[in-house]
């Protein structure tokens, strides 16, 4: 086991990986009352397309990663909820484009909840009859994201963003396509991705850090998972121009949702160099778009925004892409206008005072993540599955200047790779007020 | 559990201090409330949002979130809420702790001054608000109220609370009516906003690595108030049963799911005897995944993705919810009421019991990790005039047994079933 101080953070995280592969991080907070451990696979909607090296290619139907995750959750004695909440402890579990995390949070019973998660994840209980069962559930979710209207602008922009790539489908599949999953196909996929050395355990709270690996390591000691070649993910090729300039949809809100996106040219980025790209990028969002820059006054003077307007980066390996926007009456307005904001900054460039303002902010926003235990936990693992450390991030944005800055201005802030996704109303009269 | 803040009053202003080294950040919570009337309810919804527009030296949103930014990212936000028929605006203020930064200035002093300016030392034209600053934020607010309606499980439960309260101050959204704004000028606005600071009473909470004496001291200094004579903010009206037999209100919007809210009253608050049964109660019918509601309508009849009931404690309502496919309609609602009979009949097994009351203890216990949830809890209890210390709120909660949920269970009233579904059809309207 690796200690590792951090001083002026006051900080330590310990380290293993262990025999099987699983990579496992513990983070003592003392005087915290509830732990929060976090049990990911590198795996999200994005792997449809892989192979276990030497082994045949596989393709599989969309919306497996998210079903396998609603699964998992079930056991032979029933839903794992319960035997969570018998020992207080309150259990979750997401998936993303690129990973599906499982988590818990608990006030007492560490180690009973510790073991809980580690054995359900890794023992899958599958059946015809309960994969049938989730079908119905699965397809009310996304009936559900079918009338959020953020969620409804987030995809078309993806769908705008790429023309081949598979995070523009969406992460939990469509009506049609999960009525195609089966136990063969989500076994297939849970054999390849939920091996050990493929996954990440993280746990933060107040807890005696040498105990808490000998629990771990007991419990993987006793489970056989063999051995497992790299897993080989396959992508289609993506052109670096985006699929669409403009697309809109119609739905029951009350106005119009506009989401402006901007897709990166350059892929295949890992490590110390995306994470330092993505710090330069929100940076330089926060000094474009944030509520001190002058555009952001300029659109609020102009009521062309409201509190829903935002900004967003998502940087990985395979795709990465920025998006700014929000609820706004005159969409069209509100596009022709933050065009001209970045026309005018190409030609005055950016300023060195509001860039290094915005880094300062991005300093504080760093040490909030470790006030929250879940925080702490989901951006860790974000990091490590980048090949990355969270723990360098006040180092590296020490290093980043307003020259980075407009050199990345240059590169993402560009109308060939800009498109516009609207939502607009499909009801000309609005909702009964509240 | 370390959740006991030192508290002072004086001049209507009580300020509490919570010292601890667990965080990075200092959090400074200002609550300033009022009661939840329709005359005042925009009027108050308004203020905070046109004194974050700037102050006299900072006298626009850029220049106050320049000062921000450079505290290191300093954050100062407000929001307005209800605590039953009272309605609260509140500022909160989260700086980082200097200790963790290389060359950092006094950032908790500065940020408190920042936030005392914002309350007390507003941009000013003659004497009043800025007109420009007053009329963005009514718009600001029209827009808000009007984007409830994009999130339909959210916008379907206000709709319910509505429909139920008809009658009541209760009824009123915490940010306001948009039916107010034209009757709002920036003379109007300013005269409400000194009579607003003048008597409303006000907490403090500070929540960090700090010295509660020197914190306190600087509070007093900077929050300097003119004369202040309080008003009394009245309790809630609660009204323990429902009068008839069940409203039925439907809207019908283009939507793909349908979202279904029963609304039912209960006597039980926050201040009664019965309050950790009604908290049992509701963990059992449909608080968690683990809950009749969830196992039922979801797990075991994959009828809906969400199916959950919420215990309004102030007001002393209890909503059920479920987003469900709109011909399930008549099946959900068969459901839940056999969900509701089952808890009535005392069928409710030992592992239900047990698992809900692990649950509310871990929900309880880790509040104690999150400043804004200190300081919320610690409020409430204030503003009911109701100590519930975690620990003996906890073993109430444990006591509690399956004869107290039947108990509970007939203290149940059904008000109102609201139905959000889509459009007529065509074939409908002819049948």
């Amino acid at each position: 086991m690796l200690k590792t101080t951090y001083d002026t953070l006051k900080e330590t995280t310990y380290f293993e990986v262990l025999p099987n592969g699983l990579t496992v991080y513990l983070i003592p907070k003392p005087g915290y009352a509830k732990t929060y451990a976090m049990f990911s696979t590198r795996y999200g909607s994005i792997d449809n397309h892989f192979n276990i090296e030497g082994q045949p290619e596989i393709k599989v139907v969309d919306g497996i990663a998210h079903f396998l995750e609603h699964k998992l959750f079930e056991e032979p004695e029933g839903d794992v909820f319960m035997k969570f909440a018998t020992q207080g402890a309150s259990a979750n579990a997401f998936t993303s484009h690129t990973r599906t995390s499982y988590l818990f949070s608990a006030t007492g019973e560490v180690e009973k909840n510790l073991t809980t998660l580690l054995d359900f994840v890794q023992r899958p209980y599958l059946t015809d009859a309960n994969v049938e069962k989730e079908k119905g559930i699965i397809e009310q979710e996304i009936r559900m994201y079918e009338d959020q209207a953020f969620w409804r602008g987030y995809r078309q922009l993806l769908e705008n963003l790429f023309h081949q790539h598979p995070v523009r489908i969406d992460i939990a599949g469509t009506i049609e396509s999960i009525y195609q999953i089966n136990v063969d196909n989500l076994m297939k996929c849970y054999k390849t991705f939920y091996h050990p050395t493929n996954m990440v355990l993280v746990v933060v709270g107040d807890f005696d850090a040498e105990r808490i690996m000998t629990l771990v390591r007991d419990n993987q000691a006793a489970k056989d998972f063999g051995s497992q070649a790299a897993i080989e993910r396959h992508f289609e090729a993506e052109p670096a121009t985006i699929a669409n300039r403009r697309s809109e949809l119609k739905l029951s809100i009350a106005k119009p949702l506009c989401m402006i996106g901007f897709k990166e040219r350059e892929v295949g980025l890992t490590g110390h160099d995306l994470i330092r790209r993505d710090l330069t990028t929100r940076i330089l969002m926060d000094t474009v778009f944030g509520k001190s820059s002058d555009l952001y006054q300029e659109l609020d003077d102009a009521g062309l925004i409201d509190p829903s307007f935002g900004y967003d980066y998502e940087s990985n390996a395979g795709f990465s892409f920025a998006y700014v926007g929000g609820e706004t009456e005159a969409p069209d307005q509100l596009i022709e206008r933050i065009r001209d904001g970045i026309e005018r900054i190409k030609r005055q460039g950016i300023s060195q005072a509001a860039f290094n303002r915005a880094r300062n902010r991005k300093i504080g926003e760093f040490l909030r993540v470790f006030n929250s235990p879940e925080h702490l936990s989901y951006e860790f693992t974000q990091y490590l599955f980048e090949e990355a450390d969270l723990f360098q991030v006040p180092t590296l944005m020490e290093g980043i200047t307003v020259a980075d800055g407009q050199l990345r201005f240059e590169e993402l802030f560009h109308p060939d790779v800009m498109t516009v996704s609207l939502v607009t109303p499909v009801e000309s009269k609005t909702a009964a007020s509240v | 559990m370390e959740m006991r803040f030192t508290t002072s009053e004086a001049d209507g202003l009580r300020i509490h201090v919570l010292p601890t080294d667990k965080f990075k950040t200092t959090t400074v919570v200002l609550n300033v409330l009022s009661p939840l009337k329709a005359e005042t309810v925009t009027l108050n919804s308004l203020i905070p949002a046109v004194l974050q527009r700037g102050t006299r030296t900072l006298p626009s949103v850029k220049a106050l979130t320049e000062r921000l930014d450079d505290l290191y990212g300093a954050s100062l936000d407000s929001a307005m809420f209800k605590i039953g028929e009272r309605q609260v605006a509140q500022f909160e203020l989260e700086v980082p702790n200097e200790k963790y930064l290389a060359h950092a200035p006094a950032i908790l002093d500065e940020g408190i001054q920042l936030m005392a300016d914002v309350l007390l030392d507003p941009a000013l034209d003659s004497g009043v608000f800025r007109n420009s600053f007053v009329e963005l934020e009514k718009e600001a607010l029209r827009k808000r109220i009007e984007s409830l309606f994009n999130n339909k499980g959210r916008y379907a439960s206000l709709r319910c609370t509505e429909a139920m309260c008809a009658d009541e101050d209760f009824r009123l959204f915490s940010y306001g009516r948009i039916e107010d704004l034209p009757g709002i000028d920036a003379r109007r606005l300013t005269d409400h906003y000194r009579q607003w600071l003048a008597t409303s009473p006000m907490d403090v909470y500070v929540i960090g690595d700090v010295d509660p004496a020197r914190v306190e001291a600087l509070l007093r200094q900077r929050l300097a108030f003119p004369e202040r004579r309080l008003q009394t903010v009245p309790g809630t009206v609660v009204k323990p049963k429902a009068d008839t037999s069940p409203k039925e209100v439907v809207d019908r919007f283009e939507v793909n799911q349908g979202q279904l809210v029963m609304g039912f009253r209960t006597p039980v608050t926050f201040n009664s005897a019965d309050y950790p049964r009604m908290v049992v109660y509701n963990g059992v019918l449909g608080g968690y995944a683990h809950s009749k509601l969830f196992v039922n309508v979801r797990e075991k009849a994959s009828l809906a993705y969400s199916a959950y009931s919420r215990y309004e404690s102030h007001k002393g309502l209890l909503m059920i919810q479920a987003g469900i496919n709109i011909e399930n309609y008549d099946q959900a609602v068969a459901i839940i009421h056999e969900q509701l009979t089952a808890i009535a009949n005392g069928d409710v097994c030992e592992d239900e019991l047990i698992q809900t009351k692990e649950m509310l203890k871990n929900d309880y216990r880790e509040m104690a990790d999150s400043p804004g949830s200190m300081a919320h809890f610690a409020y409430v209890q204030g503003i009911e005039h109701t100590e519930r210390p975690v620990e003996e709120l906890l073993s109430q909660i444990e006591q509690v047994g399956v004869d107290d949920l039947k108990a509970m269970a007939a203290l149940l009233s059904l008000d109102t079933v609201y139905f959000l579904r889509d459009k007529e059809t065509v074939e409908a309207t002819h049948a």
